[in-house]
């Protein structure tokens, strides 16, 4: 009853352009109206719920007023876009479980902008989408499927998503020459997951809270650039990102913080990692069999423990230099600006965990100091930055606002116990 | 029991020795947070939390373990210990009589040197967070009281303050410095499936590693322990992550408390 009274809502400001006459019939279904409106015609949606699953397949534009809500419950799609040039705004969806997905997309040159998407299901899915764009979506599921899904989809573009408690934010799969670009993932498993999608453009996306702030693998020609992976250490496996498999990419000017391990590094070759700000992870950079990457002029800053690299390692090609390490011991004689005593990590902990992942209970404890002398790794197994940085490139002035409570607490702490002090020198 | 905490705490308070204490700990403190000065946000587990911990538990438990064991070992060489025997004291209120005074002076000494410390640090504009701050006292008061008694107990065992102080740092040596290397030459003779409920059942025996894994979980660090201890870092982090300590303290001083009541009665007795 209610579908039929926002129909007949609908009819009525219901608007063609480019069509030679308008039809403003009321009709017993939104889809019947759909497929009335001729190509590059465009279709607005009176605020409301709409209960049908809806099929875009002609180039229109369908604008949905505020409040327009479609929702799906059935075993389709709540909106499913084919063909080309569909251009979809404005719409809320509210998906449930057994929906394949809350709105997908195949064919090309579609553009989707100002949606929200609320479903368990996934949420956007694109199969042999191509050229496509995608911005200003608010998404959130219920950590169980994907946000954006993407299967043999090339040259499409991600703008300023938000993504909460889903799976995987961003999911590539055979799906090359994609942009992600300032996209906002949080509370789900991986932030963004590429897999065997080459020339992937990731740049100024924030991935927080989540697993992983992004899991890349079988990927080559990718930019992975300013982005914030950081808070993602509440799992046993959380890293801030992992590249695994991963050749020829650029990775730069990227924040990864507070997280458990910050870089992960396996399988790759031929990467640029530069200028990335790695601090205050519980261990910065885990290296693994990678060879002819160049991991130059990162600042690594407040790690419990910086890097640690095993296997491949040997024979050293990987080029580490000119990165700036916050507990190095630095010295510079002929003023380049470069320290001439080399920064080394042994990787003895690493080598210990691998064997035994139990020891890891371990980590940072003051016991080690021994242990490490016993456990000494061959030369050719120990990271070397040849000449690392003197002073960090890009430091951003640090904010102290000494706390009130703080002032506080110390001075009760001083007061009391200097009190109970004088207190046992007097007493009889 | 309360005279005897009152005359331990005086006794203490009037010794000289006693402030060096005051000295080390604004010393200590004070240049952990300088030394953070540029580093970004000191909060969490980060590299200054993993220096500071390592730091308490390089000097907490060495110092405590050797103050316990010498104010009881002092007072059996002198004849204080026969003396007192001599009174209506039962052993019980004398140890925890004396232990109370311990803790009092030392927690007191600690609080005031912390203090400071963060004064210092306020004034040199050093953002420390509260939280954070807190975490670490409680850390330390943890570290002091638990390896007092320790000390205490080792006191009750030696006859002299010569063997008190070796005792004091072999048990120090053993609990923090080597334990990791020991361990794994030690699981390294048991079956694997063996190591982690080993390593898990270490972790109980050694206080020292109890509150330092505890108290990395507070700090939200409790991940990089691996799978095999998500259970633990789970418990650790709920609501009853605090119960749990309040429950493993009593039956740790339960436990260790048998030596030294035992060893005190028969030395009574003699």
């Amino acid at each position: 009853m209610k579908t039929i009274m926002n129909l007949l809502l609908l009819a009525g400001i219901l608007t063609i352009f480019g069509g030679k006459g308008a039809v403003a019939e009321a009709e017993t279904s939104l889809q019947a109206l759909i497929n009335a409106v001729p190509e590059g015609g465009t279709l607005t949606l009176k605020a409301g719920t709409y209960e049908e699953p809806l099929i875009l397949k002609k180039p229109i534009t369908l604008i949905g007023e505020k409040g327009t809500f479609i929702k799906a419950c059935s075993d389709q799609p709540a909106i499913t876009i084919t063909g080309k040039n569909v251009i979809l705004k404005g719409v809320s969806v509210i998906g449930c479980r057994q929906i394949p997905a809350a709105v997908t997309v195949n064919g090309r040159n579609h553009h989707l902008e100002d949606l929200v998407i609320n479903s368990a299901s996934i949420g956007i899915k694109l199969e042999s989408a191509v050229n496509s764009s995608f911005k200003n979506i608010e998404i959130s599921g219920q950590g169980k499927e994907n946000g954006i899904e993407l299967w043999e989809s090339h040259q499409n573009a991600f703008e300023t998503i938000t993504i909460v408690r889903v799976q995987d934010g961003i999911y590539l799969e055979n799906s090359h020459n994609n942009t992600l670009l300032g996209n906002h993932i949080k509370e789900s498993r991986y932030g963004i997951h590429v897999m065997f999608s080459d020339h992937a453009t990731i740049k100024k996306n924030t991935s927080t809270r989540n697993v992983t702030g992004a899991m890349v693998m079988e990927t080559s020609g990718s930019t992975i650039e300013d982005n914030k992976f950081y808070g993602n250490n509440e799992s046993v496996n959380a890293q801030g990102m992992l590249l695994f498999d991963v050749h020829d990419s650029t990775i730069r000017d990227n924040m990864i913080s507070e997280n458990r391990v910050g870089l992960f590094i396996e399988n790759s070759t031929g990467n640029e990692i530069t200028s990335n700000k790695i601090t205050t992870n519980f261990v910065g950079a885990q290296i693994m069999k990678t060879a002819e990457n160049a991991i130059e002029d990162n600042a690594f800053i407040g790690n419990v423990n910086h890097i640690q690299a095993i296997g491949g390692m040997g024979g050293g090609t990987n080029q580490i230099r000119h990165n700036y390490w916050d507990s190095a011991l630095k010295l510079d004689t002929d003023g380049d600006g470069k320290s001439n005593l080399p920064y080394q990590a042994d990787p003895y902990f690493l080598t210990l965990i691998k064997e035994t992942p139990e020891y890891q209970l371990f980590f940072q404890h003051p016991g080690l100091i021994l242990l490490q002398k016993m456990l000494k790794s061959p030369a050719g197994m120990v990271v070397t930055d040849v000449a690392p940085q003197m002073e960090q490139s890009t430091r951003e002035p640090l904010e102290s606002q000494p706390s009130i409570l703080t002032g506080a607490l110390s001075l009760v702490m001083i007061s009391t116990s200097l009190l109970i002090i004088f207190y046992g020198r007097k007493q009889i | 029991m309360v005279n005897l905490w009152l005359s331990e705490w005086k006794t203490m308070t009037r010794q000289r020795s006693y402030y060096t204490f005051l000295i080390l700990w604004v010393i200590v403190f004070s240049l952990l947070y300088l030394l953070e000065k540029n580093n970004p946000n000191v909060t969490g587990f980060t590299n200054t939390t993993g220096t500071i911990v390592n730091i308490l538990l390089y000097l907490l438990p060495l110092f405590m373990m050797m103050t316990g064991s010498f104010s009881i070992a002092n007072e059996m060489e002198n004849g204080q210990w026969h003396l007192l025997c001599t009174y209506p004291v039962s052993v019980p209120a004398y140890l925890f009589g004396k232990f109370f005074g311990l803790i009092t002076a030392q927690t007191v000494v600690f609080t005031l040197g912390y203090g400071i410390s963060m004064a210092i640090g306020l004034v040199a504009g050093i953002p420390l967070e509260l939280n954070w701050l807190l975490l670490i006292y409680f850390f330390s008061l943890m570290l002091i009281i638990v390896f007092l008694y320790l000390g205490m107990s080792i006191g009750t065992i030696v006859n002299t303050r010569w063997q008190a102080f070796t005792v004091s740092v072999a048990v120090w040596f053993l609990l923090i410095m080597i334990w990791p290397t020991a361990l794994i030459t030690v699981l390294r003779l048991v079956p694997y499936p063996l190591i982690e409920p080993l390593m898990k059942v270490a972790m109980i025996v050694n206080p020292a590693e109890f509150l330092r894994i505890f108290f990395i979980v507070q700090w939200d660090g409790g991940s990089i322990f691996g799978q095999s201890y998500d259970s633990i870092v789970g418990l650790f982090q709920s609501g009853t992550g605090w119960l749990v300590l309040l429950i493993y303290l009593p039956i740790y001083f339960g436990a260790v408390s048998v030596i030294p009541l035992f060893l005190l009665m028969r030395r009574r007795a003699q």
